[in-house]
């Protein structure tokens, strides 16, 4: 640890070259991560709340909520007992007052059942023409109290309450009745279909052309969810890579450098095993200083964003990261173990 | 006087078969506690190949080496390497100080990985002796080639080793600083009873020095009063 420092500190141009360069990957991969926890999470955060892990929907809808509809036969057939209905529509919410237009979804629920959200300010919803929203709206112009038309309705719905983090398809959730999802789906409420049943036991009878997925099922069938994510994933991945390859080679070459210096150690007498000490500690120092220097940008830049930007900072999948990088850039010292290992004192005589 | 090294029919050839090369003859050598050895000799003719298998840094092809009455022919790299820490202090040509390091963390490195501390007494009697003690932390890159070469002995000296081994230890010195050098190998062996070798071209040295050996194409012998005269004619 002591030649480490001492070498940092006496080449600190040098070294500053490989802290800035820890820096930038990792502000980089941090800010990748946020930015793709944000945007998986704005795609599911309402189905993630569903209270169960099994649903039952049309067999044609190929798994996307968006496009099933099951009929009040199907649901008689199924077995109901545990399950709760679950009725979604796309739609635009417009402000009254401002004709603000937010594009949105329809959840008719029962309100007082198993669907019911959290209520985060206001209340909730007491009949047709009262809904609950998700609070991202108020980002997008729209508060509680306001009066909104739904898919240019004349009917107008009043924003009784707020819930948190209950958004579908990257746009936020308006909870309300069955009745109203089936007025504004179906274009009459006399229409008994839903779309999906939720239940928290698998559905032991499933009826013809439906079919049961569990909740993951229906998320990584959200479309382009997991286009999106394996994008990231992949660009994050790669980011890690690099951050082995760049770090492994700076290394490599700082070690190259040194060769002679460390023949005469060897002469000496000092054991190999604390040159390779050193490597490490010197790694693991500016591997730790950059992440750190590289977080706390990401914490400054998080301060300036936008708060429509989908940007979500999972602490555990941070530090996760931030561990990745630095065990990566650790195993990119490895490069230059055999060079050490095969340090040969009499290099320090420069023999004849 | 105690012998420190002993050398028994060690001989060094690099390669096999035709691209064989014989850097050492069957060598025998012995340095006693206390004698400053100088080697002199052309440039190929074998020193530093000697040099380095007294020092353990290589192993003979051929013989036996014993340091201090220990046989050292079967260590592993790991004892040789404790071996050259305990034994031996290393002075080379070009001085080859860390560079990062002061005066004083070059010496006290040693210490952070033998986990036993000098006294700092030691270290700035050692100082005093070498007249750098105004440099103690100074970074090599700001001392004259004379003051890194004592630096360099210093080093060597600090792990208070019983044998110092020398490889043209003058060579970036002008003729004051390397006659003071010398006069200063000779007092370490003479005075704390410690063998110094030393490697060296410069023939105008060899005044302190007890024995001289010649090497000529990796055959070692002691130089007599006779070859003395010889050498220092030429030399002037």
């Amino acid at each position: 640890m002591f030649l480490a420092y001492k070498e940092i500190t006496h080449n600190k141009a040098r070294y500053l070259l490989v802290v800035v360069t820890f820096v930038l990957i990792s502000y980089l991969v941090f800010f990748l991560t946020g930015l793709a926890t944000g945007l998986a999470r704005n795609n599911r955060t309402a189905i993630d709340a569903l209270p169960g892990n099994y649903v039952l929907m049309s067999k044609y809808a190929n798994k996307n909520l968006l496009s099933s509809t099951v009929t009040k036969q199907q649901v008689d057939q199924a077995d109901t007992h545990q399950a709760a209905l679950l009725g979604q529509v796309s739609v635009v919410a417009e402000n009254t007052k401002t004709n603000q237009k937010v594009n949105s979804n329809i959840f008719g629920v029962n309100l007082s059942g198993k669907l019911r959200p959290p209520v985060t300010s206001g209340r909730m919803p007491e009949n047709s023409n009262e809904v609950l929203a998700d609070d991202s709206v108020l980002h997008y112009g729209l508060h509680q109290g306001d009066h909104i038309t739904l898919n240019g309705s004349d009917q107008k719905y009043h924003i009784v309450g707020l819930t948190h983090d209950r958004l579908f398809y990257t746009v936020p959730v308006f909870y309300t009745t069955l009745t109203t999802f089936r007025q504004l789906k179906y274009g009459q409420s006399r229409v008994q279909n839903v779309s999906v049943l939720i239940s928290p036991h698998a559905f032991k009878k499933v009826p013809a052309k439906m079919e049961q997925v569990t909740r993951a099922t229906l998320i990584n069938n959200i479309p382009g969810y997991t286009a999106e994510t394996s994008t990231f994933a992949l660009m994050i991945g790669a980011m890690i890579g690099i951050m082995l390859l760049i770090i492994g080679i700076f290394m490599y070459i700082l070690t190259i450098q040194k060769i002679s210096m460390y023949g005469v150690m060897r002469a000496q007498g000092i054991r190999t095993r604390a040159i390779i000490a050193a490597l490490f500690w010197q790694i693991l120092m500016l591997a730790v200083v950059g992440v750190a220097v590289g977080a706390g940008l990401l914490m400054l830049t998080e301060l300036i964003l936008p708060k429509t930007m989908p940007f979500y900072a999972n602490s555990i999948l941070f530090f996760s990261i931030a561990t990745a990088l630095i065990v990566m850039s650790l195993i990119g010292g490895l490069f230059s173990l055999r060079r050490i290992l095969r340090i040969d004192p009499l290099a320090a005589i420069g023999g004849e | 006087m105690a012998i420190l090294i002993q050398l028994k029919q060690v001989s060094k050839t690099y390669g096999t078969g035709h691209t064989a090369v014989t850097a050492l003859y069957p060598t025998d050598f012995t340095l006693k506690a206390g004698e400053f050895a100088a080697i002199i000799g052309p440039s190929g003719s074998g020193k530093t190949t000697l040099l380095t298998i007294i020092g353990n840094l290589q192993r003979p092809s051929n013989g036996q080496i014993i340091v201090n009455h220990q046989d050292t022919t079967h260590l592993n790299e790991g004892q040789r390497t404790d071996l050259r820490f305990n034994t031996f202090g290393f002075i080379l040509q070009a001085s080859n100080l860390i560079p990062f390091l002061t005066v004083k963390d070059q010496l006290t490195l040693v210490d952070r990985f033998n986990h036993h501390h000098k006294h700092e007494t030691t270290m700035s009697a050692l100082f005093d002796m070498l007249g750098i003690s105004n440099l103690v932390t100074n970074y090599p890159a700001a001392l004259s080639g004379g003051e890194r070469q004592r630096v360099a002995i210093a080093r060597a000296l600090y792990n208070d080793p019983s044998i110092i081994l020398a490889d043209e230890p003058t060579a970036s010195l002008d003729t004051k600083r390397a006659l003071q050098v010398v006069q200063l190998l000779a007092d370490i062996a003479h005075h704390s009873q410690r063998g110094v070798m030393m490697i060296t071209h410069d023939t105008r040295l060899l005044d302190a020095v007890d024995t001289v050996y010649e090497m000529r194409d990796g055959h070692l012998k002691t130089l007599t009063d006779e070859g003395m005269r010889k050498i220092k004619a030429s030399a002037i």
